[in-house]
């Protein structure tokens, strides 16, 4: 095939975007392209034979572009992608980037240099535009209070922000390249890799509640947002995970959760003074009437026995009464037995109950042992909460029936717990309010009104829900808890000697 | 008259603590009573109707009544009866027990834990 050399020339110079020239060795200008014609608005027999500074911009004058030209032509130096900026008044900032290569004219007779000239302004800003909103993410993922971490999609951490380091000790040398699931804590270890799984079937972002163990050993508890990164065909590239440290929430939380626990310790001690003085007459009695029976044996004897059990019956009380009182950290979990929690807490509100109150408890297809992960003497608070609201519900008597049911899903068991009273029922508007602070139904100096609204946190941290169905006819309120399902169960540690 | 004289003797033990109900009926018969134990208010007015009981030891707190409404009912059955209160939970200078007192729905009030001796002495009162 034979090319026209010339005729490519002009159709090359014509399609690209780039302005050309050709110089000669004396800097005069031999060929224009179109390109540089409409840019400079000259025609091709107005530029020719002129010199090169006069066909460009004035702007153009400071480059020693002459001499750049001669020494390519003299030392067949080719000059690549050197800058150029025109500026020119009321013109913004144009930036160009120009080669500078050596032709051979006329069978190597005579030299000439091939300039071309690109208008580099646009993929500069362009660049730069995009740099700038790298670093702008950048900071704000660095500067963002919550952890910020991005892994991919088989949870190999990619990115690991300053919140994070300093919420778990660990910085991004350390755990780049690591799986996301090593820093959950063990117990929860299999529900991320299971989020893991489901991730990528729906659209969904995923929340959790995720312990974190920390560098130096500690877990903290951190509420987690999980989305997918989907790429164009819609498969999963990775995931983004935001969460938020809990650890001021809980304190705060804590610290509405004792004072409300103390509350409730009001109210429950006169009730106690009856539970206990009531063993306590039985010990002191049967050990005057030992004094009596002094010869009789089988009189001693069993006054002794007396003696032993009211003792026994007012330590259990103080027992529960201590275990409810003590500030229990709210990541000091153990399994819940929740019969003998409900069991417990109506002992401590039993005095509440008017006369005529019949307590009921329908737990009769349970089966035996059925455990909540959670903290004992706070879910007793609920349950102490939710009793005493229907004894009060019921002035004049009535019947208290508490049930508890197992509730299977495909995935989690759930305990429901029924707690009714056949009380008036709360009054109509005022269903929605019950849950919040300081919301009271009575003119009791001794009842902060915060016992609903901190029950409700309670169950929330527990992973459950508390609901309310009301009626003339009564009131029943229904705590959901996810049953834990291991075999023995493990005590607090913490627990009296 | 031999039949009276042991009905006179008889004491009415009212309280659902079955542990308490025991030293209260070992401390009465000390004091040559005859002791029949109720658990609920029901119970015991049901016995009151049936026959007549000096006196009555009432724990405040029944399962379907408290004591001193008892007292209210079991006076108006049966005139002639002593009623001896006991309480964990209230104490003789409270404004109720006091009134009560005053009014004579009751006749004696005692605070647990409580001297054998008291009982055998209120139970000996009015013998």
């Amino acid at each position: 095939m034979n090319f026209n050399y010339e005729s490519l020339f002009h159709a090359l110079s014509a399609t690209i975007p780039s302005s050309i020239l050709i110089i000669d060795e004396n800097l005069l200008v031999l060929m224009a392209n179109r390109n540089f014609l409409i840019k400079s608005g000259g025609t091709l027999s107005a530029v020719q034979g002129l010199n090169v500074q006069e066909v460009l911009p004035a702007a153009f004058r400071d480059i020693p572009l002459d001499q750049q030209i001669r020494d390519v032509i003299r030392f067949n130096k080719s000059l690549h992608r050197q800058k150029m900026s025109y500026r020119a008044p009321g013109v913004s900032l144009r930036v160009y980037s120009y080669s500078i290569r050596r032709l051979e004219l006329d069978g190597h007779t005579a030299r000439a240099a091939l300039l071309v000239m690109d208008d580099i302004t646009d993929l500069l800003s362009l660049s730069e535009e995009v740099r700038r909103t790298q670093l702008h993410l950048a900071s704000v993922v660095e500067s963002a209070g919550d952890l910020i971490i991005s892994t991919d999609a088989a949870g190999a951490i990619l990115t690991w922000n300053t919140a994070a380091e300093q919420v778990t000790g660990y910085g991004l040398q350390e755990t780049l390249g690591r799986s996301f699931v090593e820093f959950v804590a063990e117990p929860q270890r299999e529900e991320v890799n299971a989020c893991y799984r489901s991730i990528g079937r729906t659209d969904q972002r995923l929340a959790a509640e995720w312990l974190v163990t920390c560098k130096h050993g500690s877990t903290i508890p951190i509420s987690w947002h999980l989305s997918p990164m989907a790429g164009t065909s819609g498969n999963v590239l990775g995931v983004v995970i935001v969460g938020r440290n809990l650890v001021k929430q809980r304190e705060m939380e804590a610290q509405v959760q004792q004072a409300e626990k103390l509350a409730a310790l009001g109210r429950v001690i006169g009730g106690i003074a009856h539970e206990i003085r009531n063993p306590l007459g039985v010990s002191s009695a049967a050990a005057q009437l030992m004094k009596l029976y002094l010869a009789n044996p089988a009189m001693l004897e069993e006054c002794a026995d007396k003696v032993i059990g009211g003792i026994n019956r007012a330590s259990l009380i103080l027992d529960s009464l201590l275990r409810f009182a003590r500030p229990a950290r709210i990541h000091e979990t153990q399994q819940v037995d929740v019969i003998e929690v409900l069991r417990s807490a109506l002992m401590l509100v039993s005095a509440e109950a008017a006369s005529g109150t019949k307590v009921e408890w329908d737990i009769d297809r349970l089966p035996p042992g059925v455990y909540a992960e959670g903290v004992q003497n706070l879910l007793e608070l609920v349950m102490i909460n939710l009793i005493a609201n229907a004894f009060q519900a019921m002035p004049n008597g009535g019947g208290l029936t508490i049930a508890v049911r197992l509730d299977r899903h495909v995935l989690r068991e759930d305990i429901l717990i029924e707690i009714s009273d056949t009380g008036p029922g709360i009054p109509d508007g005022q269903v929605s309010k019950i849950f919040e602070p300081f919301f009271t139904l009575r003119n009791d100096s001794r009842r902060s009104g915060l016992g609903l609204s901190v029950s409700h946190s309670i169950i929330q941290q527990h992973g459950g829900n508390i609901t309310v169905r009301t009626s003339p006819e009564g009131t029943m309120f229904a705590v959901r808890l996810p049953r834990n399902r291991s075999e023995a169960p493990r005590r607090q540690s913490g627990r009296r000697p | 008259m031999l039949a009276q004289a042991a009905e006179l003797r008889a004491a009415l033990v009212v309280d659902d603590d079955a542990e308490m109900c025991w030293v209260l009926k070992v401390a009465l018969e000390l004091a040559q009573r005859s002791v029949t134990v109720a658990q609920t208010g029901r119970q015991a007015l049901a016995l009151v109707t049936e026959r007549s009981f000096p006196i009555a030891f009432v724990d405040a707190r029944l399962p379907d009544m408290n004591g001193l409404q008892l007292a209210t009912e079991m006076i108006r059955i049966d005139q002639a009866m002593r009623i001896i209160l006991i309480s964990g939970y209230y104490s003789a200078d409270d404004q109720s027990i006091v009134e009560a007192m005053t009014r004579r729905q009751v006749h004696g009030f005692l605070a647990k834990p409580f001297e054998i001796s008291t009982i055998i002495a209120a139970a000996r009162a009015d013998d």
